[in-house]
């Protein structure tokens, strides 16, 4: 046996704090440049001084116009923020679905949880029932209970085929977001009332962002990324085979059953405020494995400030390529999203590139 | 530490095992050895608590064994899986150090301690110095060292290898052995160990139990379990059981007809 020096490798268990905020300075960068840009053109430098300036306690010398205060902190900014809000919860919830059902092509929207949480949230939105609670506080858990009933047919399908395999779980994720998308048509057209809001809002987007809704979507994504963040050691141990995760001392159940409860929580609070928005949950995860390797401890928080960056990016495209209309974010997404899916086929799907 | 007491296992229908009486107290090296579908992993399974039997008991510690949360009974039984699908791009270090999971709470990150641990667990493997590499690029035999050294490294009094040797080539198959079982003996553990390899189970176990149709159909050191009376009833063939010219353990070689 060599005689090999145990010094020779360094103990890396440790925070990934350097990527972290490297990963969240990268992220402001970006969102300040989104939000410079637009039907009027902000310069960077006064973004920056208009939002240090709503800072408590420090007053600048004003430089700029009402309008463009009023441009940047009442429409643009609060559309950026809920952006990183809702591609950080799509990309850390679809980290988590892969990492739970170990399959490198689950995502919110491609088991169904997307349009589950979309179902669950036009039943609040189209029938009746809205009008007896107050929509904006019940919206979100009316869309968890939806999320929760679609991975919870997916994954008892694709389980019952014996070992999950991994296209038994997209395909039972495809049969269930039909069916789901058709209940949730069914809903709208059985209502009298106008069907645009409910329209717009499941082509997915962020028109209509305001720091409410960044606030909400918060309290909804906050404990469970907690959750997820805590479980990162134990998702690693979770890829291995069941009964031996079991056997290293992981109780594979419990900790399935918190995971997929608190990934469907957050998609849940990022499908009410933002709509079906496909694929960040696919290719943020993905390209944080190739850059930074498999470890779920650095993987969920890189993959959340990736898809945030990516769905912030993806926004500014939505409305400015065929300004002055916007495109559906969504629409976006897909552009870049299924040929990803697709290439992901092409060449076997495994994790990693 | 162990005790089964009357194990029944039925999987669909079929009864696997039929009544198995075994205990194992001390610091012992006990081989699990018997035909194919004999119930030998399935014992491994049971005594892991990944099972439970139909009727029976399985005690661990006087407790039974399914009846533990799965971290205090991975700090008493580590299990080290024949041939595993393993998550494919961690390297192996990430792999070995999963084996620290049940000493750690949920939000801990390994200490300079587990390091230690798994990179000893590595060295007598003889698996440290493809630390670094992904699982992916290691053949058969490689993995089946890296598998050990996850159950090595979770430090437990009782370590169960299921089929350790297959893969390995016949340097590696001693070398693992010897070093696993030297570690348990050190630390008042032990090891069971199941084996198709009579005479290899003959020169490292202490005690070997032989399973046939479900029960056990014989107990004890190598040279009083391995009679070529026994052997040929349990397996249904003739076999030749020599001496080791040096470790004189017993060697049992096939008959040709």
């Amino acid at each position: 046996m060599p005689n090999t020096n145990l010094e020779i490798l360094p103990v890396k268990a440790r925070y990934p704090w350097n990527r972290v905020i490297g990963g969240i300075a990268s992220l402001i960068l970006i969102g300040f440049l989104a939000s410079s840009i637009g039907s009027v053109d902000i310069p960077l430098l006064q973004s920056v001084k208009i939002v240090i300036n709503k800072l408590p306690g420090i007053e600048l010398p004003t430089s700029w116009s009402n309008e463009w205060e009023t441009i940047l902190w009442q429409l643009r900014i609060p559309r950026v923020v809920l952006a990183a809000i809702v591609g950080a919860t799509l990309a850390m919830s679809g980290a988590t679905y892969q990492g739970v059902f170990r399959n490198p092509l689950a995502d919110p929207y491609l088991i169904g949880v997307a349009a589950g949480a979309g179902l669950g949230a036009t039943v609040m939105l189209a029938t009746p029932l809205g009008n007896l609670m107050s929509i904006t506080t019940f919206l979100p858990i009316a869309a968890f209970v939806g999320a929760l009933l679609a991975v919870f047919i997916t994954y008892s399908v694709a389980k019952n085929t014996g070992g999950l395999p991994i296209t038994t779980l997209i395909l039972a994720g495809v049969a269930v977001s039909s069916l789901m998308a058709a209940a949730t048509t069914l809903i709208m057209m059985l209502g009298d009332d106008d069907l645009r809001p409910i329209l717009s809002w499941l082509l997915g987007g962020f028109i209509e962002a305001n720091w409410t809704k960044c606030a909400l979507t918060v309290i909804y994504v906050l404990p469970a990324a907690a959750l997820i963040v805590i479980y990162g050691r134990v998702l690693n141990v979770m890829q291995l085979e069941e009964g031996h995760a079991n056997q290293m001392g992981v109780n594979t159940e419990r900790t399935k059953f918190l995971l997929i409860l608190g990934a469907s929580l957050a998609t849940a609070g990022a499908v009410s405020f933002s709509g079906l928005i496909g694929f960040v949950g696919l290719i943020a995860p993905h390209a944080v494995r190739l850059i930074w390797g498999t470890d779920y401890r650095t993987l969920i928080p890189m993959a959340a400030l990736s898809g945030a960056g990516i769905l912030i990016i993806a926004d500014l495209a939505a409305r400015t390529i065929i300004s002055p209309t916007e495109l559906p974010v969504g629409v976006v997404t897909a552009f870049f999203g299924a040929p990803f899916f697709l290439y992901l086929l092409r060449r076997g799907i495994r994790f990693g590139l | 530490m162990l005790k089964l007491q009357d194990v029944r296992f039925s999987y669909q229908g079929t009864d696997v095992l039929r009544g198995i009486d075994i205990e194992v107290a001390g610091s012992e090296v006990v081989g699990i050895i018997g035909p194919n579908g004999a119930g030998k992993t399935t014992l491994l399974n049971l005594i892991s608590g990944v099972i439970k039997p139909s009727t029976g008991d399985v005690l661990i510690n006087s407790k039974a064994s399914a009846e533990y949360p799965p971290s205090e009974r991975a700090r008493l039984v580590a299990v080290a899986p024949q041939t595993p699908p393993l998550p494919e791009w961690y390297k192996v270090i990430d792999l070995v150090l999963m084996g620290r999971n049940a000493h750690l709470k949920l939000y801990d990150w390994e200490s300079k301690n587990d390091y230690e641990v798994v990179l000893n667990a590595m060295q007598m493997t003889d698996t440290l110095q493809f630390a670094d590499r992904a699982i992916t690029t290691l053949s058969g035999g490689e993995r089946q060292r890296v598998v050990i050294a996850m159950a090595v490294a979770q430090e437990t009094p009782l370590i169960l290898l299921d089929e350790p040797t297959a893969n390995l080539d016949i340097a590696h198959q001693s070398k693992v052995l010897d070093i696993v079982a030297a570690a348990q003996r050190k630390r008042q553990g032990s090891v069971i160990i199941a084996m198709h390899d009579l005479s290899l189970a003959a020169q490292y176990c202490d005690r070997l139990i032989m399973l046939a149709e479900g029960v056990v159909h014989a107990d004890g050191p190598p040279v009083d379990v391995l009679k070529p009376e026994i052997i040929s009833r349990a397996y249904c063939t003739e076999v030749i059981v020599m001496r080791h010219p040096t470790a004189g353990s017993p060697v049992v070689v096939g008959r040709r007809k």
